[in-house]
């Protein structure tokens, strides 16, 4: 890879975790709208008459264990109760108005469209089924309980007195028996047909139904259409819902969007650490190589390039030394033959002066 | 308008207003900062007056003052100015004689002044009762011994409503006076321009409340330029005659002129009850005569005509005679005037004046208090007619036509010469209501004595249904009721509340030839059995408010079964229980 290329991809990951929203936005579930078949239970408080057969049929349908007090002891709806690991639904009491009968809210897990639980769950031992229901699987949870913390309906309990193996234990929507076509165990029981099963989308139809033919009866909302980006429990009352204990400072965010940001640069940072520091790692390293090998480059030029520019002088001066050899020679040489030219031509005078002196002889010679 | 001017009239209606809050003790909680549930039951009082006048100048430095009216009237009556004074110790007299409402004097502009008012009139009179050793309030030693966040009592004052039988007992006391009616009811008369006693019943403009609104009206070029609120006609007429009447000499006449005499819960009970009687024994002289028939045929936006045929709605004829018995005033439903709704309000496509509240909204608003049908609709939700009644798609025990039919009665042939006046259309609607007859009663023939139910049976043994029982019970509460008579006009009508949606019928079709045996969801649209089942007949106990409780007077009768309770309608099927 080249260095570039490399250090290109490490800033565009490091430009996906310091956005995370934008990213996260792309590529995680926010616009998910439910699962268009998604099943849910529409609850209308105004219906309920608390008598508990809801809990009998949930502790049964569920094997959960025998409670204290029997379903049909209705005194226990006294004092406000929640969902524990041995209860995965109650009914509570609620007297908006003075002298006025009194207006009973069950309570259970929600199962919201994107469930708080199973964003904070980093085993994903939370799923939101297609069906609508949000399921648990003990084989993977590690027990950190962040799910109890991540509710807003505070439903997910904890078997605390499980010494070995504790799970968390919540309503599942009897998510097997809805598998089976059968109704869960809360509805089908439910005298009153408070508790009304079926398409999450035809539970908002008749829920609005029911409030636009009464108008009277019920107040302009269902709860859960919108709340915390909606749920597949829904609730409908002629009383307001934080009268009967609910909460209604939720908001309609989804709780994942709430967290998405920060938890979607999670599996970047975790993910990308290794790869990252390892690549800082290499690229220290290979910088560090390179540098040597330039440098030892460098000393090898340095020394060949000296070599060759001592050569080159050596040669040079050889060659200057064989030119000014030579020209010394030449010069000797000339001077020698010079010498040599003038001792002829010395010889050649001498020669010709004697020959004067008998040059006849020798023109005559030539003449010869 | 000029600021000065602006000034002086918000000045005068502030001192008016002030006045009210000072005296009246009619005042709203919201007017007044009246104290709500303060102080414990059994401690609220109908005389309780929170002094607020110096709001309207300036926002208020100290609390207000809580002032127990009556208190101070029992306190000041023993005194010896009081025989000569009566409550003009304490208020100013108007112009015409009655009673003003302010405390020694209006409030005026100047805070300082108008406090010192206060100030000097409660104090003065406490300390110079102090002075002679007679028991009495604080004399300004400190500011909280007045000016008390919390007042410790609460205020428990009720509304006033001259009914029709309270109406009677005065028109009897007054029927030999020159003035009749003019005694309490005055018009403007433009020639006089003047407000003069309206001597004749028909010269009555109706109900005060017409006229004196929850404000003072002040209407500019026309007079009278200042119509007094509800409020201070109230008390300044009222109580001055009561006032009056009640300490002449020799006077036996019980006028009530104290707080409590008039606003007192268990006052007013003592009164009803006296005028009740007073009523009971007047027979038709009860009535407010004012020119209104006995029987008016209502006029929708169909005009009639002589010889008009085939009327879209038909005709409703009103017995008017017979809704003044159940209403308490004429208010009840002539809100505004006692003009035709028609007129210039309720027009047929409604009007700015009216609210636009068009003509057939103004007869059939369902949750209009005012309004035929939401007179009707509350009516419903008495006890007897609740459990099925309430029960209903939004009480609405029919749909389409055959819902029209109790009132809008259909005419066979033309409608007659003379229909365009009022005599005739009274004798038609008189004639109409005449020929209105009750349906034939239902025999035990067409009750089946008992039904079981058993088609869902399972955890349950079948429910054995005592149906005639609860049907002639249902029957005998209603047996007295006009109402009921008039508008279950079918002989199987009231079988219609259980078996809805089906024409009322000898034979209806069984539950569950409708309702599914399983619950098949929200997709099914309807309640499946069990929860049909068990909604009406639960329904029904709830709102008539007979659940769990003993309801026939039969000797040694049962209690109706509790909604939780299982075992009264069906027993538990041996091994069958849900697990408990």
């Amino acid at each position: 890879m080249q260095r570039r290329t490399f250090l290109k991809l490490i800033g565009s990951a490091g430009l996906g975790a310091a956005l995370p929203a934008a990213t996260a936005k792309a590529a995680g579930n926010k616009a998910f709208t439910g699962y268009p078949d998604a099943m849910g239970v529409l609850f209308d408080a105004t219906k309920c008459i608390g008598c508990r057969k809801c809990e009998a049929a949930c502790n049964e349908v569920n094997e959960l264990p025998k409670p204290e007090k029997p379903f049909d002891d209705l005194s226990v709806m006294n004092a406000k109760r929640r969902t524990d690991a041995k209860t995965y639904t109650v009914v509570n009491k609620f007297v908006p108005v003075d002298g006025r009968p009194p207006v009973f809210a069950k309570t259970q897990c929600n199962h919201c469209q994107e469930p708080a639980c199973a964003s904070a769950c980093f085993v994903k031992a939370f799923t939101k089924t297609p069906e609508g229901a949000v399921v648990y699987d003990a084989s993977v949870c590690v027990g950190c309980r962040y799910c109890m913390v991540a509710c807003p309906f505070s439903v997910p309990a904890y078997e605390y007195d499980e010494p070995l193996t504790p799970r968390v234990m919540k309503c599942t929507m009897c998510h097997p028996r809805i598998l089976e076509g059968k109704l869960p165990g809360c509805v089908e029981i439910c005298p009153k047909q408070a508790l009304l099963f079926g398409k999450r989308s035809d539970l908002i139809k008749t829920a609005w139904e029911r409030i636009g033919n009464e108008p009277g009866r019920y107040l302009p909302h269902v709860y859960g259409e919108k709340e915390m980006g909606g749920t597949n429990w829904l609730y409908i009352s002629g009383a307001p819902f934080q009268q009967i204990g609910m909460r209604e400072d939720l908001g309609n965010t989804p709780a994942p969007e709430l967290t998405s940001g920060a938890l979607a640069a999670v599996p970047v940072v975790v993910g990308l650490w290794p790869v990252l520091l390892t690549g800082i790692y290499a690229v220290s390293k290979r910088k560090d190589r390179v540098a040597k090998e330039e440098r030892e480059a460098a000393v090898a030029e340095a020394v060949t390039a000296a070599k060759e520019k001592a050569a080159a002088k050596l040669a040079d001066e050889l060659k200057k030394a064989e030119a000014a050899g030579k020209r010394l020679a030449d010069a000797e040489a000339r001077k020698a033959v010079e010498a040599y030219k003038q001792e002829l031509e010395e010889k050649a005078k001498a020669a010709a002066a004697a020959a004067d002196e008998s040059g006849d002889e020798s023109a005559d010679e030539k003449k010869e | 308008m000029e600021p000065f001017m602006r000034k002086k009239t918000v000045a005068l209606l502030c001192s008016v207003f002030i006045a009210a809050v000072a005296v009246a003790g009619l005042v709203g909680p919201e007017a007044a900062g009246g104290s709500q549930g303060a102080a414990p039951a059994g401690t609220g009082r109908s005389d309780l007056i929170l002094i607020d006048a110096l709001s309207a100048l300036a926002p208020l430095e100290e609390a207000k003052v809580a002032f127990l009216h009556d208190k101070h009237t029992e306190a000041l009556a023993k005194g010896k100015d009081w025989a000569q004074k009566g409550c003009l110790t304490c208020h100013p007299q108007e112009k015409d004689g009655t009673m003003g409402l302010a405390f020694k004097k209006p409030v005026g502009a100047d805070k300082a002044a108008a406090r010192d008012v206060f100030h000097d009139g409660c104090i003065s009179c406490h300390k110079s009762m102090a002075a002679a050793g007679e028991k009495t309030g604080p004399t300004g030693a400190a500011c909280r011994d007045c000016h008390k966040k919390d007042p410790g009592v609460a205020d428990a004052r009720q509304d006033v409503v001259v009914d029709r039988n309270l109406h009677y007992r005065h028109v009897k006391a007054y029927e030999k006076d020159d003035k009749k009616c003019g005694v309490c009811h005055h018009r403007w008369d433009e020639k006089a321009g003047k407000t003069v006693p309206a001597v004749k019943e028909t010269e009555v403009p109706g109900a005060c409340a017409y006229c004196h609104l929850d404000k003072p009206v002040v209407q500019k070029g026309v007079k009278p330029e200042i119509i007094r609120s509800g409020r201070q006609a109230a008390h300044g007429e009222c109580v001055s005659c009561h006032y009056k009447r009640a300490t002449e000499p020799g006077s036996k006449i019980e006028s009530p002129y104290t707080c409590g005499g008039c606003h007192d819960a268990a006052s007013q009970a003592k009164a009803a009850e006296k005028s009740k009687k007073a009523a009971a024994e007047a027979g038709d002289a009860v009535r407010m005569k004012r020119g209104q028939p006995d029987a008016a045929l209502v006029a929708g936006s169909v005009p009639f005509k002589a010889g008009a045929k085939n009327l879209p709605i038909g005709v409703v004829p009103f017995n008017h005679k017979a809704h003044e018995g159940k209403v308490a005033t004429c208010q009840a439903c002539h809100h505004g005037s006692l003009d035709s709704c028609s007129a210039s309000c309720h027009t047929v496509a409604g009007s700015k004046k009216g609210g636009w509240v068009t003509l057939e909204q103004a007869f059939h608003k369902r949750d209009a208090e005012r309004s035929c049908v939401g007179c009707h609709a509350k009516a419903q939700q008495a006890p007897g007619c609740v459990g099925c009644h309430g029960i209903m798609n939004n009480g609405k025990s029919l749909e389409g036509k055959s819902a029209c039919a109790p009132c809008h009665k259909a005419v066979d042939g033309p409608l007659p010469a003379g229909i365009e006046e009022a005599p005739a259309r009274q004798a038609m609607a008189a004639a109409l209501l005449k020929a209105r007859t009750a349906p034939a009663a239902l025999t035990d023939d067409d009750i089946p004595e008992k039904v079981t139910i058993k088609v869902i049976s399972d955890k349950y043994e079948p429910s054995e249904f005592p149906h005639r029982k609860i049907v002639r019970a249902m029957l005998e509460r209603i047996k007295d009721d006009p109402m009921a008579s008039a508008f279950h006009n079918g002989q199987y009508t009231v079988c219609a509340s259980c078996h809805h949606n089906s024409p009322a019928a000898k034979y209806p079709p069984s539950c569950a030839s409708c309702h599914a045996a399983a619950d098949t969801g929200a997709k099914a649209g309807r309640p499946a059995l069990k929860a049909a089942y068990h909604g009406q007949c639960m329904g029904c106990h709830t709102k008539m408010g007979i659940e769990g409780k003993v309801y026939s007077s039969a000797p040694g009768a049962k209690a109706v079964p509790a909604n939780t309770q299982c075992e009264g309608c069906h027993k538990v099927r041996a091994g069958q229980a849900v697990k408990q």
